[in-house]
């Protein structure tokens, strides 16, 4: 007994030895940040994260700010889908975001956040994502993290090889996933081969104001354009789009689209198609698609449906596309911050294929075709490879870089990451993923300029990994130091929805632009009124206008006479404060609506059609200071024939 | 300034303040002869600052139901013009 404790307590010394030697030198397990896991992912109360990280809110349609590395959730920006919350969709402001030309469309399908860049860095100024079920892009303000415009993509289903931008945020790309009849058509399923098309959106953003506008689309066969990539350095000016189905089949999709040895990444260039453009060549037909919108100044969105789209067919230019045949059925179609390596993820296939954008330009010059395919030429396959990566595991699905020369890479069968180095192709180290991991992101990843330290997993299967909460559990992501040389699973923490790509950046870069509050004086919304004085109420037929304010901690007016049943009463409420984080809310009684939720020097309005006489009250739902509980007020209801006369007051006395 | 003084003070001040009686905070109507032209600009433009350790405004918070001064985040010179404001509502 005496020996054996001894015996440990020699043990405890010698382990207690290498421990502190460990990190003293960041030996070589060791990522460069000291410390264990919990102190290396431990952000102080108070503190703030060293990353911004958005990650896409998949079935909720929305997109979801996290900070780094300590997985916080900051929060959830309304984009494709209502959220009651905010009242986005709710309130008359931006119910015309979610218009399309299927009309108002409640919810859609989030797909993959993009950060716009310049130079090929990350610039902090939009980040972009898609809507995949009715195809749509968003830009989404980073001062604001409010969604600001949502462009409608039309010959389009399935918008999946979306929203990826370029080098200098020229375009923002967006892919069909579905081929479809273009002009869509009552037509046999079973007459696809050939016939159906596959339409991809070259998004042109001004640089300013960052409005977008399709500038045209190339008309592609009838594969399925599953993710994308822009070149960037020497290969600024194409951007790889990978495809499947290029059996184009139209059933049973797992078997028969699985048929091809090979199927695509095609390379588009789009300088070439801006000539092609410039001299004519483009066909103009007609669309219909919806573009949204949102002023700040006026704090309102607006929707106009555009008619028509130019359309390139690459049959008829030359030098527009090129094939690069890529095993099985790839994802990810990743570039490296060189631009130089084109990574395929074939999805079904042995090895990782890595194509060289040098070598592709060799092939095109030397005309080095195997065939082509809808009069598009495809390059021979050992004449782009740059190398495969051997046996990296199963399931491979997309990769990003750390700008040190190396490529991490999911694989969603294997459940694990692995990294691998760039020109030599071996496999450096593997961690394995809880469960399943789909798309990673390193904070700057897909850009020139990587911040190579945290490397984050987003998981499809999340089992046992947190309480459980029913047959339904929380989505998973995983937190990884990559600034070692292994990689080091830090944290495990939820995500909303199911994010299936994500943008990170230093938190330098955007925390000094965030904005505080709108300047009351700015306030162009034409129903905004800037102080008590003006507070009215206005009756057109049986419209009923109230303008009204808010301020901690009354409304003006809190009491309104003379609305009758059948009225349609629009609430139109101004936060008269000035000052940071000093929101209010406003909900009525029976209203079939959300709240509002109103920040400092914003309007915003909600409707109420009150179906019952009697005496309704409403109050402030944010809580706002420590006389927020009487902050309410009362409408009085009157039968439709009576005659109460309209006042609005407030202390018993009218506005003026 | 006071006419300007004036503008700033219908825009920012006048959902809590009436110029000659109380509303929910007191009016400005004489405040130079309650308080110092320094109180005043720290109310106006740091008024976090003076409800967490002025002792009068502490007072004034008890006897106004905790109803707080709102910060309006006027700039210096805005302020400034208010007060000028402020000294001619005799």
């Amino acid at each position: 007994m005496k020996t054996n404790t001894k015996f440990l307590f020699a043990i405890l010394v010698i382990a207690l030895a290498f421990a502190g030697c460990g990190k003293k030198n960041g030996g070589s397990n060791t990522g460069a940040l000291s410390g264990d896991a919990a102190e290396r992912v431990y952000v102080k109360p108070g503190e703030h994260d060293e990353f911004y990280a958005f990650l896409s809110g998949g079935f909720s349609g929305q997109l979801a700010v996290y900070g780094l590395p300590s997985g916080r959730l900051f929060k959830v920006i309304p984009v494709f889908s209502v959220d009651p919350e905010k009242a986005y969709g709710f309130n008359e402001e931006t119910k015309p975001m979610l218009n399309t030309s299927h009309g108002f469309i409640p919810w859609d399908d989030s797909h993959h956040p993009d950060l716009s860049q310049t130079n090929g860095e990350i610039d902090g100024r939009w980040c972009f994502i898609n809507g995949n079920n009715t195809p749509r892009i968003a830009r989404i303000s980073l001062e604001t993290y409010e969604t600001e415009e949502i462009l409608e993509i039309p010959n389009s289903a399935g918008n999946h090889s979306s929203s990826f931008v370029t080098e200098n945020t020229e375009y923002v790309v967006a892919g069909t996933r579905f081929s479809v009849p273009i002009p869509q058509k009552d037509m046999p399923i079973k007459d696809y081969k050939s016939n159906f098309k596959g339409a991809i959106s070259f998004i042109k953003v001004d640089p300013k104001k960052g409005d977008m506008n399709i500038e045209f689309q190339v008309l592609m066969p009838g594969f399925n354009y599953d993710l994308a990539h822009p070149g960037r350095g020497k290969s600024h000016g194409w951007v790889f789009f990978t495809t499947y189905n290029t059996e184009e089949a139209n059933s049973l999709l797992e078997v028969n689209a699985s048929q091809n040895d090979k199927d695509f990444i095609a390379a588009i260039n789009w300088k070439k198609a801006e000539e092609y453009i410039k001299a004519g060549k483009f066909k103009t037909v007609p669309a219909n698609y919806a573009h949204n919108v949102y002023d700040e100044a006026t704090h309102s969105a607006t929707s106009v449906m555009k008619k028509e789209v130019k359309v390139l067919n690459p049959a008829e230019c030359p030098g527009l596309v090129y094939f690069m045949p890529t095993p099985k059925s790839p994802h990810g179609c990743d570039v490296d911050p060189t631009g130089e390596y084109i990574v395929g993820s074939g999805k079904l296939a042995a090895a990782l294929t890595v194509h060289s954008f040098s070598n592709m330009q060799k092939a095109i010059e030397g005309k080095l075709y195997d065939g082509e395919a809808y009069g598009i030429p495809i390059l021979k396959y050992d004449k782009t490879l740059a190398g495969e990566v051997k046996q990296p595991g199963l399931g491979p699905l997309h990769t990003e870089f750390d700008g040190k020369g190396y490529a991490y890479t999911t694989f969603f069968i294997s459940s694990e990451v692995v990294k691998w180095k760039l020109g030599t192709w071996e496999v450096i180290d593997r961690k394995p993923t809880y469960y399943s991991v789909g798309h990673l992101m390193i904070p700057g990843g897909n850009s020139r300029k990587p911040f190579g330290k945290y490397l984050v997993a987003m998981n499809k299967i999340t089992k046992d990994r947190y309480l459980p909460t029913g047959p339904e559990v929380t989505q998973s992501a995983q937190l990884y130091d990559i600034s070692g040389d292994k990689m080091e699973l830090l944290l495990d923490f939820p995500t909303i929805g199911e994010p299936h790509y994500a943008a990170g950046c230093p938190a330098s870069l955007l925390e000094p632009k965030s904005k505080k509050f709108y300047k009351l004086e700015e306030n162009k919304h034409p129903y905004s009124i800037k102080a008590e004085k003006d507070a009215k109420v206005i009756r057109k037929g049986n419209e009923v206008h109230i303008y009204m304010t808010m301020i901690r901690s009354h409304f003006a007016p809190d009491n309104i006479e003379g609305i009758k049943v059948g009225d349609k009463v629009y609430f139109h409420v101004t936060n008269l404060e000035q000052d940071y984080d000093v929101p209010h809310g406003i909900a009525m009684i029976g209203a079939n609506t959300s709240e509002l939720l109103i920040m400092p020097g914003q309007t915003e309005t909600f409707t109420w059609e009150p179906k019952q006489v009697g005496v309704w009250p409403f109050y402030c739902t944010d809580f706002c200071s420590a006389l927020h509980q009487e902050m309410q007020g009362y409408v009085r209801v009157s039968a439709k024939t009576a005659n109460t006369p309209l006042t609005w007051t407030l202390d018993g006395e009218t506005l003026k | 300034m006071v006419k300007q003084g004036e503008e700033i003070y219908k825009a920012k001040c006048t959902a809590c303040h009436k110029p000659d009686k109380k509303y929910i905070g007191p009016a400005p109507k004489g405040i130079l002869d309650r308080r110092s032209p320094e109180f005043v600009m720290n109310m106006i433009l740091n008024p976090e600052k003076m409800i967490a350790e002025n002792a009068i405004v502490k007072q004034m918070i008890a006897e106004n139901n905790g109803a707080v001064m709102a910060n309006q985040n006027l700039t210096q010179d805005e302020a400034r013009a208010v007060l000028e404001y402020f000294r001619t509502l005799k």
